[in-house]
């Protein structure tokens, strides 16, 4: 890798680090496991820097989301089961529960939607920079986000779910 | 709703030292990638260099046997298009044709199948392990190349990743322990004293070792390795070993080729191996020398960020008869395609429930810095 090329990546260093931080602590809900999340996911867009810097702070957010999900499926037998109800439940303003719900709700999904709903949702990035990660239309990723969140709303039994400020 | 409540309290700017922390850990993973990358440009310019030299190589070249492939069987590339190669590792092991009564010269099993995809346009080289055992109807991968000939494992292959196969080569196990033996060598780090008793191998441990072509052959063959001793991990049945495996002769791969390129070649050297490959290589018929150096020639102008190798994603399956394989589902033999063909490889994607090919925990053989004389023998079952 030049210097141009670490140059280019030490310049925009920052902004990704901040989305691979977002996605990971909203997922794991933990600084210090979100951190070493965002230096994995951030190690690998520098080695790979000059295939993804056209579409780095997607990259590094699915990166991000899949190494936390990975993350807490190996530490999954040791949670408690938690369903919907607990959600809406006055324990939903707990963060962990939260989490944990929406985690297991994300591993219904499938792959197409989960990655939008990860870039969209938890990255809170725009339609056509998800669009150019996914290589389709930003209709298309539309669609999928509408089609992710109608799942999301079922199985969280919560109608109001990401209908306010959803779109970033 | 969105997810701001679920926010770090603290803040998402980066500390101060992550910056520093992730430069230097990119830059060890971008060195061991070029030393990978490098030991192969060393490979390709000699036999390149060589081949544009003499009349002699070209004699040479045109040794290397030819696998008999039926016409039409293997699919025509298209100028500037990607090329997709089966590179293919058989294995007439004397101790399995001898259980099987087939005979030391029985047909051989396909236990390395790699579908390379060369992408001259895009400048990238990327490549889907198959595992042996994964289940091609009612036969496992391995069998197909004995049974049914390289026709029979190429359509597997095509079926499995909905690609066509452009050409063929093979490299029979054998060549490997000679192109060790013919490097002095290589040197292992291990986590025990492992032994294999169906390929016959016991490797002294912890530390560094020093391999030489039969136990190197050996390591790549095994499937059932376990610690010696009280704390012997025999847990892992063979299909799960093959992923074991396939995970432990891309780390073997990776400590062959750097030495390689530690050693420099003098030109004699560089005969040698291109001996090696004549003598225990094979290629379909439509193979020709210029296409070889073609590829020679676009291989040195890769980048180590260009090279992406993965495994198909499996699941353990258990067939109408008992036997124990691995099985890709729909999504898995997708992903994979997806991987070979996509503009921008895509991140390796969680599938639930579904194993990589990882090294066991306390298995791991690990490439090392320093040697301790050789303790390792091949040949012998351990005691």
């Amino acid at each position: 890798m030049g210097t141009d090329r670490v140059g280019e990546f030490e310049e925009r260093f920052d902004a990704l680090a901040v989305v691979a931080h977002r996605v990971a602590y909203r997922l794991l809900g933990d600084r210090e496991a979100a951190q070493d999340v965002a230096q994995e996911a951030l190690t690998r867009a520098f080695v790979r820097w000059r295939r993804i810097e056209g579409y780095a702070e997607p990259w590094v957010a699915r990166v991000a989301a899949n190494l936390a999900l990975g993350l807490l499926r190996r530490k999954a037998p040791a949670a408690p089961a938690i369903d919907a109800d607990e959600w809406r439940s006055d324990r939903a303003t707990d963060g962990v529960l939260q989490r944990s719900v929406l985690v297991d709700a994300l591993a219904r999904l499938p792959r197409r939607q989960r990655d939008v709903v990860v870039l969209r949702y938890l990255a809170d990035l725009p339609e056509a920079e998800v669009a150019a990660l996914l290589g389709c239309a930003p209709g298309t990723v539309k669609s999928h986000a509408h089609r992710a969140l109608g799942s999301l709303r079922t199985q969280l039994g919560d109608p109001t779910l990401l209908t306010a400020g959803g779109t970033p | 709703m969105s997810f701001d409540h679920l926010d770090d309290p603290q803040g998402a700017a980066p500390s101060p030292d992550l910056r520093g922390t992730v430069l230097a850990a990119g830059r060890r993973r971008l060195r061991r990638r070029r030393v990978l990358t490098g030991a192969i440009s060393s490979c390709v310019i000699l036999i390149a260099g060589i081949g544009l030299a003499g009349a002699w190589t070209e004699q040479r070249l045109d040794d290397i046997e030819r696998v008999d492939v039926t016409a039409g069987v293997l699919d025509e590339p298209i100028d500037g298009e990607p090329v997709n190669v089966l590179l293919v590792g058989t294995d007439r092991d004397p101790h399995r044709a001898m259980r099987s009564a087939a005979g030391v010269d029985g047909p051989a099993a396909a236990d390395a199948v790699l579908l390379l995809r060369l992408d001259p346009s895009a400048g990238t080289l990327r490549g889907i392990s198959l595992p042996r055992d994964l289940w091609i109807g009612e036969k496992k991968l391995a069998y197909l190349l004995a049974e049914g000939g390289p026709d029979a494992l190429i359509a597997g292959v095509e079926a499995t990743v909905d690609l066509p196969v452009h050409h063929y080569v093979q490299l029979e196990v054998g060549g490997i322990a000679a192109l060790v033996d013919r490097i002095g060598g290589i040197d292992v780090q291990l986590p025990a004293s492992l032994f294999d008793p169906l390929v016959r191998i016991t490797l002294g441990g912890p530390g560094c070792r020093t391999l030489d072509g039969a136990a190197a052959a050996a390591l790549l063959r095994s499937r059932h390795l376990q610690i010696v001793g009280p704390d012997a991990i025999d847990s892992y049945p063979p299909s799960v070993g093959d992923l074991d495996r396939i995970a432990r002769q891309q780390v073997l791969a990776a400590v062959m080729i750097g030495t390689v390129d530690s050693l420099g070649m003098s030109p004699t050297d560089a005969l040698a191996l291109l001996d090696i490959a004549v003598e225990h290589g094979a290629i379909d018929p439509t193979l020709d020398d210029a296409t070889m150096l073609r590829w020679a020639r676009w291989g040195l102008s890769l980048d180590p960020g260009d090279i992406d190798l993965r495994t198909l994603a499996t699941t353990m399956l258990q067939n109408d008869d008992g036997s124990i394989g691995l099985d890709a589902s729909d999504d898995a033999r997708a992903e994979a395609r997806g991987f070979l063909i996509a503009a921008a490889p895509p991140e390796v994607i969680d599938l639930e429930g579904v194993p990589r090919s990882t090294q066991p925990p306390g298995l791991e053989i690990r490439p090392c810095d320093a040697t301790i004389p050789v303790d390792a023998t091949a040949g012998d079952t351990a005691s």
